[in-house]
């Protein structure tokens, strides 16, 4: 709607330019270390960024949130840039982004209901640790400079806004790269440079398309690399609009927002970058820099190109310790630091998911597989939950020798076990009659746990009565349409 | 379904004029009154912190240092809002409105409109609120919105109230012109009152057929007062300076006749008197 848009675009521009300055100066740095990480030239992660982030502005679902390249992607291409090079990876990055607009008509984004709010903390907090990891290779095996401009990177970054009246008007990350870059310069020491790892851009994105043999086999190899970037940049972009939407106190589109993330991702492809997804971190500083609207998306982007393309002698200059800097600082704000906290109020069952959708996707850097352990398990605890609520009740009639079992409540495949051994076998017994009147049946393991009861019975020589079955029944039938209507559910789960 | 009068009220200085207007529709329709307030929430942080860092927890605490914020602020508009519409319910009640019910709602202005729109028999707006108060260039940015997709007889408050005597009634032979007129004829918003029917343009030939075409729908009981008038020259000047030279109180028109392009590219008709009038402006759709 014409009115929704203008809000989006115009609603808010002072603070929309200035939280996209904030976070373009955080973007750079992380940019280029994300191509680091990935194993390619920080152009390629540069102009990934400002491709997908100016894309995504006009495109996205979620108005405030920031895409760009991210380390959980990152992570996925190295064996691909390994082994087959560049050329490879931007034809897999068009493929993600296939799949994505795909995912995307198919309304895939309305599947993030089935992924429990443990496991989008296990996410998150897993991202943070393997950003934090991916910094290590630049702490190891360098003289104590690196480790001192760190420290001191950070004590710029968390400080500098303590200061009265200036802290808050200058982002913290772009002083501690002109503080740390003029340092090192000045004492001439040794360290490395962001010069050092590779070319930066030097004009604007070219339209390119990937020099790869169109062939089957080329599609052999990208296909699992470009599923495994679609996945995981949709669980990051859903999981991250889900975020925004609480901070902003606002609705957003899941569905278009998988659709705008491949058109991104193809853009990006097409024009030397690498594949991205939508990153908390930066959102976040996004919405505390009082951004909110889409404008704030693309200034973000367009700022970080203008900036990179005209000050790249400059950049060449600073140390990689300041990007690693930022980057912790990045991995810390990310953490989900009230997430342990909570850990002594929650029941074990929630933290073992997220703890396991966490240790997961460590050891595989690979989120898609965290976010499916985290997935599963949660289903098979709330099955477990299920299961307690069935009881089944033994009465007896003195009179004619008739057995009575009233079978209360969810009969299902966990369950299952526990209704057959409810009934005492061994009785000897003229009738029975199983009374299933408050029971309800799930699917038909429960059913055939009831033909094993009956059977049983029979075979040893009694006669059963089975009433209440139809009402029993109802539960199985995938009925979708009654699920909306309270009265029906009332007179289903009525009597438990 | 039982339809009522709903006034769109922001504590702006036209709102009062709004419920006047309101509580004269109530009267001479006997129907029931509706004084909406709809809060608004900015979303948008008043402290500027462009630190550019998060530490341990950041997201937590920013969304409870934006939820502190956010409820003080709700809560002062809510009060404001709430003794506005006290003060106009007596307004409305002493000036002969039938029932007045006032309400509050969050949300945006349309999506409050929009779920009852069956239920309204006028909407009565203010053409600018509480953004725009004092510059008499600009039109509240949700009024052409509003306009285009509801539809609903607006009326469109510019002034103090002053009872509608003598209306004008601007008709172009177009589609949307020929439905506004069955609204007046048929479900007349207004009792015994002047009806001046105009139409403005080059060939006064053209012109005189098209409103004696018009004039054919008056002949049915209740509309008395109407004189048509043949007006040459440019259609928004012409119908500007006939109401000043006639002290007509009112205006009333089909709206947005034209696609949103053809508005674009060649300016739309209603845009314009929206924009230049100084009387309230009925629009019917």
């Amino acid at each position: 709607m014409v009115l929704r848009l203008k809000k989006e675009w115009f609603g808010n521009i002072k603070g929309d330019l200035l939280s996209g300055l904030v976070v373009a100066l955080a973007l750079i740095p992380e940019a280029i270390a994300f191509s680091i990480i990935a194993g390619v030239d920080p152009k390629v992660g540069l102009y990934a960024s400002f491709c997908i982030a100016v894309v995504i502005a006009f495109v996205g679902g979620r108005s405030g949130m920031i895409s760009a390249a991210t380390g959980a992607m990152a992570l996925l291409m190295v064996t691909l840039v390994k082994s087959h090079g560049l050329e490879y990876l931007l034809a897999a990055t068009v493929l993600t982004g296939v799949l994505q607009i795909l995912a995307g008509y198919l309304k895939l984004g309305s599947l993030m209901s089935f992924v429990s709010r443990s496991v989008v903390v296990g996410f998150v907090n897993a991202l943070a640790i393997l950003i934090f990891m991916a910094q290590l290779p630049e702490l190891s095996n360098v003289s104590w400079h690196t480790y001192a401009f760190v420290v001191a990177g950070l004590g710029i970054i968390y400080g500098f806004p303590l200061l009265p009246l200036v802290g808050k008007l200058i982002p913290s990350p772009l002083v501690t790269i002109v503080v740390i870059t003029l340092v090192s310069l000045m004492l001439g020491w040794d360290v490395r440079t962001i010069g050092d790892m590779g070319t930066l851009p030097d004009t604007l994105p070219l339209f390119l398309i990937p020099n790869i043999p169109l062939s089957f086999e080329t599609l052999q190899i990208i296909f699992p690399y470009a599923a495994a970037l679609a996945v995981v940049g949709l669980l990051e972009s859903l999981m991250t609009a889900t975020i925004v939407d609480e901070l902003t106190d606002t609705k957003s589109d899941k569905n278009r927002e998988c659709k705008g993330q491949g058109v991104a991702n193809i853009v990006a492809g097409f024009f030397g970058g690498m594949a991205g997804c939508a990153m908390i971190g930066q959102s976040v500083i996004n919405i505390k820099s009082g951004g909110r609207g889409r404008l704030s998306t693309l200034f973000a982007g367009v700022m970080l190109l203008i900036m990179v393309v005209f000050l790249s002698q400059w950049l060449s200059l600073i140390p990689m310790a300041a990007l690693v800097a930022i980057m912790i600082m990045v991995s810390i704000g990310t953490f989900d630091w009230g997430s342990i906290k909570r850990l002594k109020t929650l029941p074990l069952s929630t933290n073992i998911v997220m703890l396991s959708t966490v240790v997961v996707v460590v050891w595989t850097h690979n989120l898609a597989y965290g976010v499916l352990t985290g997935v599963l398990l949660a289903s098979l605890f709330f099955a477990n939950k299920i299961s307690h609520f069935m009881y089944v009740e033994r009465l007896s009639d003195e009179q004619n020798g008739n057995v009575t079992y009233k079978v209360v409540g969810q009969v299902f495949f966990n369950s299952a076990e526990r209704f057959i051994n409810s009934f005492d076998f061994k009785e000897v017994v003229d009738k029975v009659v199983i009374d299933l009147n408050r029971a309800h049946f799930w699917d038909i393991t429960g059913v055939s746990a009831l033909d094993k009861v009956v059977i049983k019975f029979r075979r040893e020589g009694a006669e059963v009565e089975v009433i209440g079955l139809n009402e029993a029944n109802q539960t199985i039938i995938d009925r979708f349409g009654i699920h909306d209507k309270p009265e029906e559910i009332e007179k289903m789960m009525g009597g438990h | 379904m039982a339809k009522k009068i709903m006034a769109c009220v922001d504590g702006s200085a036209l709102s009062q004029s709004v419920c006047d207007f309101g509580a004269f529709f109530s009267k001479t329709l006997h129907l029931p009154l509706e004084l909406l307030n709809v809060v608004e929430h900015l979303h948008v942080s008043a402290h500027t912190d462009l630190s550019g860092n998060i530490g341990l927890g950041a997201r937590d605490d920013l969304l409870e240092s934006l939820i502190g914020e956010e409820h003080d602020e709700s809560k002062k508009a809510i009060a404001k809002g709430k003794t506005m519409l006290l003060n106009l319910k007596e307004r409305a009640l002493t000036q002969g409105a039938q029932e007045v019910k006032i309400v509050q709602k969050h949300g945006e202005f349309y999506e409050n409109i929009e779920p009852h729109k069956e239920e309204i028999r006028l909407l009565i707006l203010g053409l600018r609120g509480k953004d725009n108060e004092g510059n008499t260039q600009a039109i509240g940015s949700q009024v052409e919105e509003l306009i285009r997709t509801l539809n609903v007889p607006i009326l469109l408050v510019n002034e103090a109230f002053h009872e509608p005597k003598k209306i004008l009634i601007a008709y172009d032979g177009s589609l949307s012109s020929k439905k506004a007129l069955e609204i007046v004829t048929q479900a007349p918003l207004l009792g015994e009152v002047e009806r001046h029917l105009i139409h403005a343009g080059k060939n006064r030939e053209a012109s005189l057929s098209l409103l004696r075409e018009a004039c054919t729908l008056f002949n049915k009981p209740q509309i008395h007062t109407v004189q048509s008038i043949s007006l040459q020259g440019e259609a928004v000047e012409s119908l500007l300076s006939y109401q000043d030279n006639n002290a007509i109180d009112l205006i009333a028109m089909g709206a947005f006749s034209h696609s949103r392009i053809r508005d674009a590219l060649f300016g739309s008709f209603t845009s314009k008197m929206i924009f230049k009038t100084t009387k309230p402006l009925l629009l019917l759709r």
